[in-house]
């Protein structure tokens, strides 16, 4: 188990835009750490910087109390010398070893393999299910399987510390499932340091113990899966992690943890919560999730909810257990979800909605204030038409 | 304390792998071309007392002779580059899209094509068409009672359809192994767009391998305008000057005195000639992406020629029969001739005269000697080169790698005499002067362009994800080296060695021109056998050397099927040693 700390590190390309800008971040042991932003960000330059695969222009990198890499003294660690395990996107399986092999190699590389190596070899491939296939060759062994050996080549010299770079980005959806559900078991018996890079947040929710959300080079926001999905502190953060409806506002008024606050288009004022502690008059992001905007028919019966706005459906999706949609408001477009106990039986088609009179529920708490400042830019892809009016 | 020794290791280790290449890169490959164009600005011949003139280029520039070369020579690099490509992707759709049987005879021919000797083509087509005693004149005289030669190699048609011919081989091998690459997905898109197996070749197929037919134009291009083998023994009745055989004249090997500074000129123009059409194919290449190699491959859809299935089947056993059969065929039958037009007494005497002679005995032991050296160390530099320079950032890259391809821009025969100028300036080299090594080394550069692209394209294709993954498992980058890119590689690296060993035996620029006295390969005995008119004795010499290449084919079959079965018994090994173990304990994985 060791402690991973950044320091200042910094890495440029050749010709290129800075890959990670004054990075700190302490990544404490035993923890699984999660690298998360959309590909670009800096984050799987920051795992081969802590790899030794880069080496970094500028900072510090330190693995428990020993420095592998120090830029302003010229030091560097090779990356044999580090004791890391590592898996890669693209298994990078040997393909002329077979299984064996492969876990064999970084025993190998340390030494003679006696009898105790062997029965590590069997005991690691036992761990990761594979304990029949020792003889086969990677190629004959299907993609879900190949990372598997690619784990046990990674664990078998038992690193402190283990590097995953969006390993389950190449398998389809429900091995990926199954497949986390081992990563995360085997770090929990295990119980080395993980940091694992990937763009999906879903796979990072289930992962992580901590998120470090990264944006061009840059730590946007670092916490547990709550903080990151449910108190996102950048607009760009919010963006990163699906929330739907992102609308400029403004602080009026205090009140404990929630904040008065009211949209520049439209003027709607509603509570949001402020976890940055905000002062009233400060420019804001008003964040509101989809999940959380309920559209209900017109006519029906008033819940009791702090905010109710009348609106015509403009666009909605039949999405299994519910329906997303658009809802036109106040000169918005909105975001919202149109529940199946409201809407959906007998099922509706997208014409039969398209037009509907609405009003839309914000459940209590759900909005966010999060602050408005130019340095965390949005994403040009993310983009949504809400933003033509900000 | 343990960190600083860590980290002073790998900058050793880089420095151990750098500056030993670099250096060598530097004197092998750029000192030569420094003082090839510094030649070029003096009055006198290297290391003679002299002074910084313009004069050279004066003369040159007002010589006939000179023009009159560099036309020749972009005559018959355009038009046999032309031809050839034609050829070669025809015979490629023949092979890679349509049902005919004969298709599964174009590969092996051509690749027997590529790795026969210029100077094999050269000679067996003189056998073959020589007004004199060419046999298929001979054939015809007695067939049809005529008297009049119909055939005549001698001069521009012969040197034509020798370079054509060699130049199909190697342009087919490079378009048939990119169309085998070509991700096959291309292929289905465009059925299903409606098209079929040859409107999908022209419209899909050809325009995605617009890199490698520019590329391999690009190298016919070069490889015409230094032309020299062919020039030399078919061009002489017609007076045939190229650039190559000027340059022969120019440092002494022909009539008149030597002018260094004129070859020095000439070569100059010559090299920035090339740079310049090889930084425009940089250019024009680097906008558009490359062919899509894929890891799927399916069978792609054959085309069914139907009623032109007998022509072309015949076309194209015509033109294996030509490229291949019959030079082949009538080097076997000269070397049983007692002379050349005498067609009794058959016997294999000229063997029994050839192997006796102390020289040809000589000849063979050098020639497999500078075949396997050369070729195992020129492949070992090229593979080198190219794994530093993955590590490498984009632009040392790209110098890095054009180091190593500026022995393609010059002639054979220029690099040779810059690289006896370059290292007799330096004093270890200078008492090479005149061995087998320094011939060597010269070939070492000769090969190395060919050498470094095998290796290129063979470690391209390792991700660089495999070495990285080596690296985390605790292996140094000399280890990494070994155990993951030469182990993957080393079928390549085999094909390769054998390859450059073969380029190597059949040179006869380099051995011809460094002069030195003690060693003649079998391709310098073979020239001086066939311009003395020895024809039968200079086929049975060929024949020897054809037996030469397949022992060395041999060599690299075998070192390939011991590489495996080591590999196999290894595997076995560890195998054994795991079984015996009694499987399964407790979990001890805990770090």
């Amino acid at each position: 188990m060791s402690r991973v700390i950044l320091n200042d590190l910094r890495k440029a390309f050749d010709g290129r835009v800075n890959a990670i800008r004054q990075l700190d971040l302490q990544i404490e042991a035993g923890e699984f750490f999660v690298l998360l932003g959309p590909s670009g960000c800096g984050k799987t330059t920051t795992l081969r910087c802590i790899a030794g695969l880069e080496e970094p222009d500028g900072g510090q990198v330190r693995l428990g109390e020993r420095v592998v890499a120090d830029a302003g003294s010229g030091l560097f660690v090779a990356p044999e010398q580090r004791h890391i395990g590592m898996v890669f996107q693209n298994y990078a399986l040997w393909p002329h070893m077979t299984v064996r092999q492969n876990v064999a190699y970084p025993l190998k590389t340390r030494g003679r393999l006696g009898e105790e190596e062997q029965r590590r070899i069997l005991e690691v491939l036992q761990l990761v299910g594979l304990d029949g296939h020792a003889e086969r060759y990677p190629a004959e062994l299907s993609g879900g399987q190949q990372q598997r050996v690619a784990l046990a080549r990674a664990l078998v010299a038992r690193p402190g510390l283990m590097l995953f770079d969006e390993p389950l980005s190449n398998m389809d959806a429900q091995l990926r499932i199954r497949l986390r559900q081992d990563l995360r078991r085997i770090h929990d018996e295990l119980g080395y340091t993980a940091v694992y890079v990937t763009h999906d947040h879903a796979e990072a929710l289930a992962l992580a113990d901590r998120i470090a959300v990264m944006n061009a080079g840059r730590l946007e926001q670092v916490g547990t899966p709550g903080e990151i999905f449910l108190a996102p502190r950048t607009r760009f953060v919010a963006d990163f992690v699906g929330i739907e409806n992102i609308l400029p506002g403004r602080i009026d008024a205090l009140d404990g943890d929630q904040a008065q606050v009211s949209l520049e288009q439209g003027g709607l004022r509603l509570v949001a919560r402020n976890p940055s502690r905000l002062p009233p008059g400060t420019s804001v992001w008003v964040a509101l999730r989809a999940a959380q905007l309920q559209a209900l028919p017109a006519g029906h019966g008033a819940p009791a909810q702090a905010l109710a706005l009348h609106g015509v459906v403009s666009e909605a999706t039949y999405a299994g257990d519910r329906y997303t949609g658009q809802v036109e408001a106040l000169g918005l477009s909105l975001a919202v979800t149109l529940g199946l106990d409201a809407w959906g039986s007998p099922l509706l088609g997208r014409d039969a909605l398209v037009g509907q009179a609405v009003r839309v529920a914000l459940q209590p708490g759900a909005a966010l204030a999060i602050p408005r400042e130019a340095a965390s830019e949005p994403l040009p892809a993310m983009r949504r038409p809400q933003e033509a009016l900000a | 304390m343990r960190t600083f020794v860590a980290a002073r290791r790998r900058s050793l280790t880089r420095v151990a792998w750098s500056l030993p290449l670099g250096g060598m890169i530097l004197v092998l490959f750029v000192w030569p071309l420094v003082m090839l164009v510094a030649g070029a600005f003096r009055s006198q011949a290297p290391f003679l007392p002299g002074e910084w003139t313009l004069a050279a280029w004066r003369v040159a520039l007002y010589n006939p002779g000179m023009l009159a070369a560099v036309w020749a020579s972009v005559k018959l690099a355009l038009v046999s580059t032309l031809a050839a490509l034609l050829l070669a992707v025809g015979l490629a759709f023949v092979s890679e899209r349509t049902d005919l049987r004969v298709r599964r005879l174009i590969m092996p021919s051509m690749l027997l094509v590529f790795v026969t000797p210029g100077i094999f083509y050269a000679v067996a087509f003189t056998q073959l068409a020589n007004p004199w005693t060419g046999l298929v004149n001979d054939a015809l005289r007695y067939a049809l009672g005529i008297d009049t030669p119909w055939l005549n190699i001698q001069g521009w048609w012969g040197i034509y359809t020798v370079l054509i011919l060699k130049k199909v081989a190697l342009t087919y091998l490079f378009i048939a192994g990119a169309f085998r690459a070509l991700d096959s997905s291309h292929d289905e898109a465009s059925y299903l767009s409606g098209a079929g197996p040859l409107h999908t070749f022209v419209r899909i197929n050809l325009p995605s391998l617009a890199p490698a037919l520019t590329s391999v134009a690009l190298l016919g291009l070069i490889a015409g305008l230094q032309v020299f083998e062919p020039i030399l023994i078919l061009g002489g009745p017609d007076n045939i000057v190229v650039i190559a055989t000027l340059l022969l004249n120019l440092l002494g090997g022909g009539a008149g005195p030597a002018d260094y500074a004129q070859a020095s000129v000439l070569s100059s123009l010559f090299v920035a000639c090339v740079a310049l059409v090889y930084l425009g194919q940089l250019r024009l290449l680097g906008r558009k992406g490359y062919v899509s190699i894929s890891g799927k491959f399916s069978r792609p859809r054959l085309l069914s020629l139907g009623a032109l299935r007998l022509l072309v089947s015949i076309l194209v056993l015509l033109f294996l029969l030509v490229s291949f059969v019959m030079p082949l065929g009538a080097l076997l039958f000269s070397s049983l001739q007692p002379y050349p037009g005498v067609y009794s007494g058959f016997s294999f005497d000229r063997y029994v005269t050839v192997l006796q002679q102390p020289r040809v005995l000589e000849a063979i032991r050098v020639t497999l000697v500078l075949g396997v050296i050369v070729g195992g160390v020129v492949m070992t530099l090229g593979f080198a080169v190219a794994v530093l320079s993955r590590r490498l950032g984009r632009r040392s890259q790209a110098a890095l790698r054009f180091a190593t391809l500026i022995p393609l821009a010059m002639p054979g025969a220029v690099t040779t005499v810059a690289i006896s100028w370059a290292w007799l300036s330096i004093p270890a080299f200078a008492q090479l002067y005149g061995s087998i090594w320094l011939v060597a080394l010269a070939l070492i550069v000769t090969a190395m362009p060919f050498a470094s692209q095998i290796a290129l394209s063979a470690t391209a294709q390792i991700a660089p994800s495999l070495s990285e993954a080596a690296r985390m498992s605790g292996a140094g980058p000399t280890q990494t080296f070994v155990e993951v890119i030469l182990a993957l590689a080393a079928p390549s690296f085999i094909a390769g060695w054998f390859m450059t060993a073969l380029m190597v035996s059949g040179n006869l620029e380099v051995p011809l021109l460094l002069k030195s006295p003690g060693v003649n390969t079998l391709a310098v005995i073979t020239y001086n056998l066939q311009s003395a008119g020895d024809y039968s004795m200079a086929a049975a010499l060929l024949m020897v050397l054809m037996g030469v290449s397949l022992l060395l084919w041999g060599a690299s079959q075998a070192t390939l099927w011991l590489f495996r079965r080591a590999r196999h018994l290894n595997h076995q090994r560890t195998r054994q040693r795991a079984l015996a173990l009694a499987a399964g304990t407790s979990g001890g994985l805990r770090p």
